[in-house]
């Protein structure tokens, strides 16, 4: 059930997308992130959609494996969807007391649903493709011009590594307790919303002790191999842009310009 | 209470990148009342194995007996099993989280919707055979040592009273002293109380001490299983996939290469002992 989460997971394969430049790979998803905003009609997510499954292909990342990244986030999409539904005002379809369905509220909801997935979805191209080692680099690079206004570009980027490292062993570490509370007979997913509460417990507190523990051992290596922060810090890997970085780019901008503009056509019709 | 397990198969994340042949067609029984060592070095499949003899993989195909419950494939219905074989997991101090020594070890229990005065009694039974005294049971699981948090969570899975014990390397990373403790209460343990245990070690010198009859796993197949004296004859395949026999055989044997004429069946250090001195004898 844990090992379903693949969010920040990253999949091994050799694909040209994996082997792009990280800080390219993330100023893309930045900038798919502000134009998903700017599609405005179902036509727009047609051609996202397409533009998605050909990603998956030569990413050579299952269709399959990336709609499991939705499947945490499937209640925060419901809220959304039910809230728009049922708070858009417009033509009345159906009432009942309070509740009642617009023309204007089924297409928002449809709309905020589609928008929140392809959110999702397009964003996990860049922690599926990219290893959490070369993500990291590329945010502490990208962050660098900070640095004059002191920001600690490398403090964060290692704060952010760290944090990443963890989530799968942290996710095997809860798995393994689970395992040893489910094997005394812990009932976790029975009863309501309070006795699951309750039941988390048994898990919460040794996962708890074993990530402060595992932060104290960290830090006492780090410490006795003489870990400093950023100044003089010299890197194994450099990042390169090379001529795939451009080519890519130029893709993703031709894409784009399609989809939006299909999206004013589509808007037009 | 007694166990069969027929062409068991595991296949761990099929369809993902991850997927892995686990548990390859095992088959093997234990008769109630024995004391069993699973032996096989890291990622042999002991782990996946154990799990699901108590319920909590289900197996991909073939099937697990447990008394009279019959386990087959994956929509076997597993509840409850978790009381009938009792898993202590490795490292079982790391799942301990109650305020008080007593709370956790009627953590199991009480799932079981036990009464009050079965729970109370069975949390001091369990403390008694592991060796707590009752007189810690209002003490943090975490303000106590190393050695006694394992026998807490031991006692947790005790207090279930399962009919089959199994135990995930339940010495690692104890001291010597520690680990005599533990293992000489979980023999005393087999003994009261009549339990079925299978001992998952790495350590051939424990599995020769305590056991009956071993079962050895490599890559998920099941290579050798027989008594002490038929597995451990299998010294060379042994020592090829990473396993040994004790130490103590291997001196016997480079001792009867030097014609020192000890018998085949040397396994403990007791053993060696009153064989020497029965050579002693003859020879004085």
């Amino acid at each position: 059930m844990l090992k379903d989460i693949t969010i920040g997971q990253y999949y091994p394969s050799e694909s040209v997308v994996h082997k792009l430049d990280p800080r390219l790979k993330i100023l893309l998803t930045l900038a798919y992130i502000v134009a998903i905003f700017f599609i405005g009609n179902f036509w727009g997510f047609l051609a996202l959609g397409v533009s998605c499954m050909l990603l998956s292909k030569i990413s050579k990342i299952p269709m399959k494996y990336l709609l499991k990244s939705l499947k945490p986030l499937i209640v925060l999409m419901a809220i959304t969807a039910l809230l728009n539904l049922f708070m858009t005002d417009g033509k009345v379809l159906w009432q009942w007391g309070i509740f009642r369905i617009t023309e204007e509220g089924i297409s928002m909801a449809a709309f905020m649903l589609l928008r929140v997935s392809f959110l999702v979805l397009g964003t996990s191209f860049l922690t599926y493709t990219t290893t959490p080692i070369t993500l990291t680099a590329g945010i502490e690079s990208l962050l660098k011009p900070l640095k004059k206004i002191k920001v600690p570009a490398h403090e964060i980027a290692m704060m952010m590594s760290i944090a990443l490292r963890f989530i799968p062993t942290l996710i095997e570490e809860t798995d393994k307790i689970m395992s040893a509370q489910k094997a005394r007979g812990a009932a976790l997913s029975e009863g309501n919303i309070l006795k699951r509460a309750k039941a988390l417990i048994p898990i919460l507190i040794p996962l708890f002790i074993s990530a402060f523990r595992r932060a104290d051992e960290l830090a006492v290596a780090m410490e006795s191999r003489c870990y400093h922060g950023g100044d003089n810090r010299t890197k194994m890997n450099f990042l390169r842009y090379g001529k795939k970085d451009t080519v890519a780019l130029l893709v993703f901008v031709l894409v784009f310009a399609g989809i939006l503009c299909l999206n004013l056509l589509g808007g037009l019709l | 209470m007694n166990l069969k397990v027929e062409n068991l198969s595991y296949i761990y994340a099929p369809g993902t990148p991850h997927e892995k042949h686990a548990i390859k067609d095992i088959s093997f029984s234990v008769e109630s009342g024995e004391f069993i060592g699973l032996i096989g070095h890291s990622g042999s499949g002991k782990s996946t194995l154990v799990q699901q003899l108590n319920g909590l993989e289900k197996p991909t195909s073939g099937t697990i007996t447990v008394g009279d419950r019959v386990i087959t494939g994956k929509n076997a219905d597993t509840k409850g099993l978790c009381f009938e074989v009792g898993l202590v997991f490795q490292y079982p101090e790391q799942q301990l989280f109650a305020e008080t020594i007593y709370q956790d070890i009627a953590f199991g229990p009480s799932n079981m919707g036990l009464s009050q005065k079965e729970i109370d009694l069975r949390v001091r039974t369990a403390m008694e055979l592991v060796g707590l005294p009752f007189s810690m049971a209002e003490k943090s699981p975490f303000a106590v040592s190393g050695g006694q948090k394992r026998r807490v969570a031991i006692a947790g899975v005790l207090a279930m009273e399962p009919g089959i014990l199994i135990l995930d390397e339940p010495t690692a990373g104890l001291d010597p002293k520690g680990r005599d403790e533990i293992l000489d209460s979980i023999r005393k343990i087999h003994k009261q109380m009549g339990m079925t245990v299978i001992l998952v070690s790495h350590s051939m010198e424990d599995v020769a001490k305590y056991c009956d009859r071993l079962l050895v796993l490599n890559e998920g197949e099941l290579m050798l299983s027989g008594t002490l004296a038929e597995v451990f004859s299998h010294a060379d395949e042994l020592k090829k996939v990473g396993l040994s026999v004790p130490q103590v055989t291997q001196m016997a044997q480079k001792l009867r290469e030097k014609d020192i004429n000890l018998p085949e069946n040397i396994f403990t250090v007791q053993d060696a002992l009153q064989e020497i001195l029965k050579l002693r004898g003859k020879l004085c």
